[in-house]
């Protein structure tokens, strides 16, 4: 079968959007300074997350990165934001050389970054001889139910210790003195 | 891979009782207690909370043994016994809870506690890098929620936030050295880890990866340079929550740090039998392990609140017990994790007494108790307190015949034998030997105030409730009885 004409080119062109949703997303959500922006810078950095996961052969993923992350947690954010106060404006900036310090910690994290990009593009991976799981949901669900059955219980447990903790520091009562 | 829920169940039969425990607790205070006062129900849930570690330690006692469930739980000497100590020492944070200042939702406060029980003693048996992250993570969102649980107090909330975005960040970090692990080795339990290590060897990756996993257990375990939410925590928390975090989550992390480090990075880990020793994780503990000591014993001078002062004696023993995971291991995970084990057990022992001590000041006095001074005229106060105080302080500082002397005495014992006086760890020995005597004069700094000083004539005396003094004097009976008889716990590794 003849293939698609500039197929690999189109592959590419979703790759790269699926990279620009999340670097701009971030981008988004930690250079606004309104709340509500941020959150949905958030939603489509989780968007191109997802496509990512699907690039690498983990369709079960993404579809959880949306349902979950955008579907759910952003959703909850949002509500949160319309539940509480509106928006304060931004304060003053109070530290002294804050540009210097922000300046700083870019080239840390910069050279960090490109480090560790460097040694993850020239390491000695380990390849697997087979694909261990298709990533469908059938695998995804009986790996989750024999093999790490025990790991998948004890997510519950975190759920409940965070929904406990939810409630009761969160609930009104907290005074000031 | 043979899986064997039955033989799981079994296995986790101690989780299973904590777990019920937290929800009988919050179930019956929820439909039968809900219009008693806080101090009945905080009773109730204390008594139900007590039952269900009780029975944990039975099963922990003759419960299984070797693998189970295609290794990812290991159940050797150091798991059974350190489970045992973190479900010994959770049951006297209970009884430093029924003698502290009643705080609201006490039935969620016991459940959470039991949670990171729970969490605890998953950390000490686990054997597999994703069961040993989530069992972290319970351990520690259960603590960044009982840091903040005193709703009228502004520093607990701050010492939450701290100790929840330094947790949140350490545990970024933890997460990523472990992908760099299984990617390199392809697999996430330990042993294989291990072998597909001994293979390959060190490569820039394994580095990135080591470094990403002690800068998190750094993190976690307060040691210098990581160490920056420890005073804001222990003097912000509830008294109970400080005395959790410092003693039963330093149990639990260090020992799982030692299997993680021995069993699944062994191969790695370098040398430091000389100055000249071979590159891996080892000689970076040892930095790690200086730089706690120098500024947990150096900080500690500067303080004058009590409980800040404790958070850097804290940082300082987390330097100490670094040295104990640094000799744990050559010989294998044997009877080499000895010291270790001892110390951080008599260590948590020591730290639970001394914030039960400040607990029940604390709550005679709410704001009576924050700095060293306020400490003056106690020992005419309260008799029992000001014992009880002098002989956990004389055990932090390392004070024959007290336990904290063996501990100390046996992990430096024990690094002076990995090449003697021209290694890396036997200096740190000695260093270690000679700031003992810098952390002796600001303990002797508490104890002068506790014993020797005047104080307010009019002062009342201190009442102790009954349940609390039997917490101070088990405390303080173990650490004289340890002392007097390490071989006791050494000879079960």
């Amino acid at each position: 079968m003849k293939p698609f004409p500039f197929a690999d080119y189109l592959v590419f062109a979703i790759f790269a959007v699926a990279v620009g949703l999340t670097v701009g997303g971030a981008l988004i959500a930690a250079l606004s300074t309104r709340i509500i922006r941020g959150v949905s810078g958030l939603m489509i950095s989780c968007v191109g997350l997802a496509g990512l996961y699907y690039f690498l052969n983990s369709p079960f993923l993404a579809l959880m990165e949306i349902l979950i992350y955008v579907g759910a947690v952003c959703v909850t954010i949002v509500f949160g934001v319309m539940l509480s106060e509106p928006d304060e404006p931004a304060g003053e900036e109070k530290r002294r050389h804050a540009r210097l310090w922000s300046g700083g910690a870019l080239a840390v994290s910069a050279l960090v970054f490109a480090g560790v990009a460097w040694l993850s593009l020239h390491g000695p991976w380990t390849a697997p001889a087979k694909l261990v799981s298709d990533g469908s949901v059938r695998a995804v669900g009986l790996s989750l139910l024999t093999t790490y059955s025990l790991p998948f219980e004890l997510i519950s447990a975190v759920l409940l210790v965070a929904i406990l903790g939810a409630l009761v520091i969160a609930r009104s009562g907290r005074t000031k003195e | 891979m043979s899986l064997n829920y039955a033989e799981l169940f079994r296995a986790l039969r101690p989780e299973a009782s904590l777990v019920l425990g937290a929800l009988v607790a919050l179930g019956l205070d929820l439909a039968v207690f809900r219009r008693h006062t806080l101090a009945e129900r905080l009773r109730l849930a204390l008594w139900i909370g007590a039952l269900a570690v009780g029975v944990a330690i039975v099963h922990v006692a003759y419960g299984a043994r070797g693998t189970v469930f295609g290794g990812v739980l290991v159940f050797d000497n150091l798991a059974v016994l350190t489970r045992l100590g973190v479900l010994g020492l959770a049951l006297l944070t209970l009884g430093v809870t029924s003698g502290a200042r009643v705080l609201r939702h006490p039935a969620e406060y016991v459940a959470i506690l039991l949670f990171a029980t729970t969490g605890f003693t998953l950390m000490a048996a686990a054997n597999q890098l994703l069961l040993a992250f989530l069992a972290i993570e319970l351990a520690s969102l259960s603590l960044y929620i009982l840091a903040g649980y005193d709703k009228s107090s502004p520093a607990s909330a701050e010492a939450a936030l701290k100790y929840f975005l330094f947790g949140g960040m350490s545990a970024a970090f933890l997460l990523f050295g472990f992908s760099l692990i299984y990617g390199l080795t392809g697999s996430i339990e330990l042993p294989e880890i291990a072998k597909q290590l001994g293979v390959a060897g060190l490569n820039p990756l394994v580095i990135v990866a080591l470094v990403m996993i002690l800068v998190a257990f750094g993190f976690k375990a307060a040691a210098a340079p990581f160490h920056l939410w420890a005073p804001d925590a222990y003097q912000g928390a509830p008294v109970p929550s400080a005395a959790l975090i410092a003693s039963a989550s330093k149990l639990a992390g260090f020992a799982l740090f030692a299997r993680l480090l021995w069993h699944g990075l062994g191969p790695v880990s370098g040398s430091v039998a000389t100055f000249q020793g071979a590159p891996g994780w080892l000689p970076v503990a040892a930095v790690v392990a200086l730089a706690s000591m120098l500024l947990g014993n150096l900080g500690a001078l500067a303080q004058s609140n009590l409980r800040r002062l404790l958070a850097y004696s804290a940082i300082a023993h987390a330097g100490v017990l670094l040295l104990g995971v640094i000799v744990a291991g050559p010989r294998g995970l044997g009877s080499g994790v000895g010291p270790l084990f001892y110390y951080a057990a008599t260590y948590g022992i020591a730290t639970v007494g001394a914030f039960g001590v400040i607990a029940v000041l604390e709550r005679a006095d709410p704001s009576g108790c924050q700095n060293i001074t306020d400490l003056a005229g106690l020992y005419r106060r309260s008799p029992l307190l000001a014992g009880c105080l002098a002989v956990f302080i004389l055990s932090l500082a390392g004070i024959p015949p007290l336990a904290g002397f063996f501990g100390k005495f046996l992990v430096f014992a024990a690094a002076l034998k990995i090449g003697g006086v021209a290694g890396v760890a036997g200096w740190l020995a000695f260093i270690a030997i000679g700031l003992s005597g810098v952390a002796l004069y600001y303990y002797l700094i508490v104890l002068k105030q506790a014993l020797v000083a005047k104080g307010d004539a009019s002062a009342p005396p201190i009442a102790t409730p009954l349940l609390p003094a039997l917490v101070l004097l088990v405390c303080a009976a173990l650490l004289v009885a340890l002392g007097l008889a390490p071989s006791v716990v050494i000879r079960l590794l």
